[in-house]
């Protein structure tokens, strides 16, 4: 392996994280990074070393997942735990419906504002490098971030709080 | 109540929430947040939203990565693309031979623990020198784009080539000069455990770290700052992305900025390696 492939190759946890939050479904995340990942190799000595080769490999990454959302009907709108950390146990029962509720919140965002979420807050990507990512304006993907945070937030307090709630001590 | 300072906004609010703040500004939205209970509250909603992201998705990073993903890496190539053996260049750790502890004290963070488990590694690993080394177009002066450090102008040969068969990366540089020895290596940090930017210095040797890269020189030569610099010069042309001036402030979060150096004798270059080991990275 040389060494852009194995510093291609430590990069595939996080795009299968970041494909797996968008796809909520691990078959079809991790053909997602199939895809991503042939690209990237055919396309290897594009990789002009502007901006980070993470950031690189989650733009095509993106991209192709644009191309597939476009090439398929909607998913399905139920959203389900499928996808969610498949083969791992939840930790703590009741949080993690919590979690859970987050994810529905976020489900029902408009596709743009939860893909930048997802991008920021789960990723953990800088905003410059988010919206090149993204190909959108800084300006862009800061409302989007803003409008869809706050949808979120309206979202999951709008909704009966679950019994199973952890208990405040 | 404390008195309002420029009005904090809305976009104030998120990058607060996402860490994202340079220090100066965090302090008036902290003040600000004091005296507004439903900005406060829509910080922590946005943070609570972060956590749950990361317990739903981050056992995702746990998983063993499919064989089917896993095996587009590894099949053979038949040549390998120059440009992205520069990468490779990039990944610069020199160290004095044997001499890994200096790097290991005055860090108090994760950037000193993957330091520490790089410099383990180096410390341990077999190195194989000379002939058979793959990336040897890579560093070989005589035969390529991609560049060793060129130290010559400081009085400095490169002498031997090594690497590990480790499939991470480890490349070791001898140089030869008037002062001793001089050893390069040549590594990238574990994914999560990297820091944007980082550096130190400490029994010795100069370290800094630049994402998943780690650099660093030691050695006995007075002017090492200088050859830091130099090292620091050259390969910066084929890091991933670009490198602030040194002897600026380091940008964003909780780290301390360009701090005077104290115990690396070179004027010419030492100052632009600030000491970093008092401040949190």
């Amino acid at each position: 392996m040389d060494d852009l492939k194995w510093l291609i190759a430590r990069e595939i946890p996080h795009l299968r994280r970041y494909a797996r939050a968008l796809t909520r479904d691990a078959e079809e995340a991790d053909d997602l990074v199939q895809d991503s990942l042939e690209r990237a190799l055919r396309k290897r000595h594009l990789w002009q070393r502007r901006g980070t080769l993470r950031g690189w490999l989650f733009r095509m990454l993106y991209h192709v997942h644009l191309n597939r959302r476009r090439g398929e009907s909607r998913r399905p709108t139920e959203p389900s735990a499928d996808g969610v950390a498949a083969g791992s146990a939840p930790p703590a029962q009741e949080s993690y419906l919590e979690c859970l509720r987050v994810a529905d919140a976020l489900d029902r965002l408009p596709a743009s504002q939860r893909d930048a979420i997802l991008l920021v807050s789960l990723e953990g990507m800088p905003y410059d490098e988010a919206a090149w990512i993204l190909d959108i304006p800084i300006g862009t993907l800061r409302s989007r971030l803003s409008r869809g945070r706050d949808a979120l937030r309206r979202s999951i307090s709008a909704r009966p709080k679950p019994t199973l709630l952890r208990r405040v001590k | 109540m404390s008195e309002r300072r420029p009005p904090i906004c809305e976009f104030d609010l998120l990058a607060y929430a996402d860490d994202r703040l340079e220090p100066g500004r965090r302090v008036e939205v902290d003040d600000y947040l004091a005296t507004d209970p439903a900005a406060a509250a829509r910080v922590a909603a946005f943070r609570r939203q972060t956590e749950a992201l990361h317990r739903l998705y981050d056992p995702v990073l746990e998983e063993p990565v499919p064989e089917r993903l896993s095996s587009l890496l590894e099949r053979p190539r038949r040549r390998v693309f120059v440009p992205l053996l520069r990468l490779a260049a990039v990944i610069v750790l020199t160290i004095g031979a044997g001499s890994a502890g200096w790097w290991l004290r005055g860090q108090g963070d994760g950037s000193r623990l993957a330091a520490e488990a790089f410099l383990d590694r180096a410390g341990r690993a077999a190195v194989h020198p000379g002939a058979g080394f793959p990336h040897a177009r890579v560093v070989d002066l005589s035969d390529g784009p991609v560049e060793a450090p060129d130290l010559r102008s400081h009085g400095y040969r490169l002498a031997t080539i090594s690497r590990t068969d480790d499939k991470a990366p480890l490349i070791r540089l001898d140089y030869e000069g008037s002062h001793g020895a001089i050893s390069l290596f040549m590594g990238v940090l574990p994914r999560e455990r990297t820091a944007p930017k980082a550096f130190g210095q400490g029994g010795g040797g100069l370290w800094w770290v630049d994402g998943p890269y780690v650099y660093a020189l030691a050695g006995a030569d007075p002017n090492l700052g200088a050859l830091a610099e130099a090292v620091r010069r050259q390969t910066v042309l084929s890091a991933t992305e670009p490198f602030p001036p040194l002897a600026t402030t380091v940008d964003a979060g909780n780290r301390t900025g360009s701090v005077k150096p104290d115990s690396v004798p070179d004027p010419g270059g030492v100052e632009l390696l600030p000491d970093l080991s008092t401040g949190q990275l």
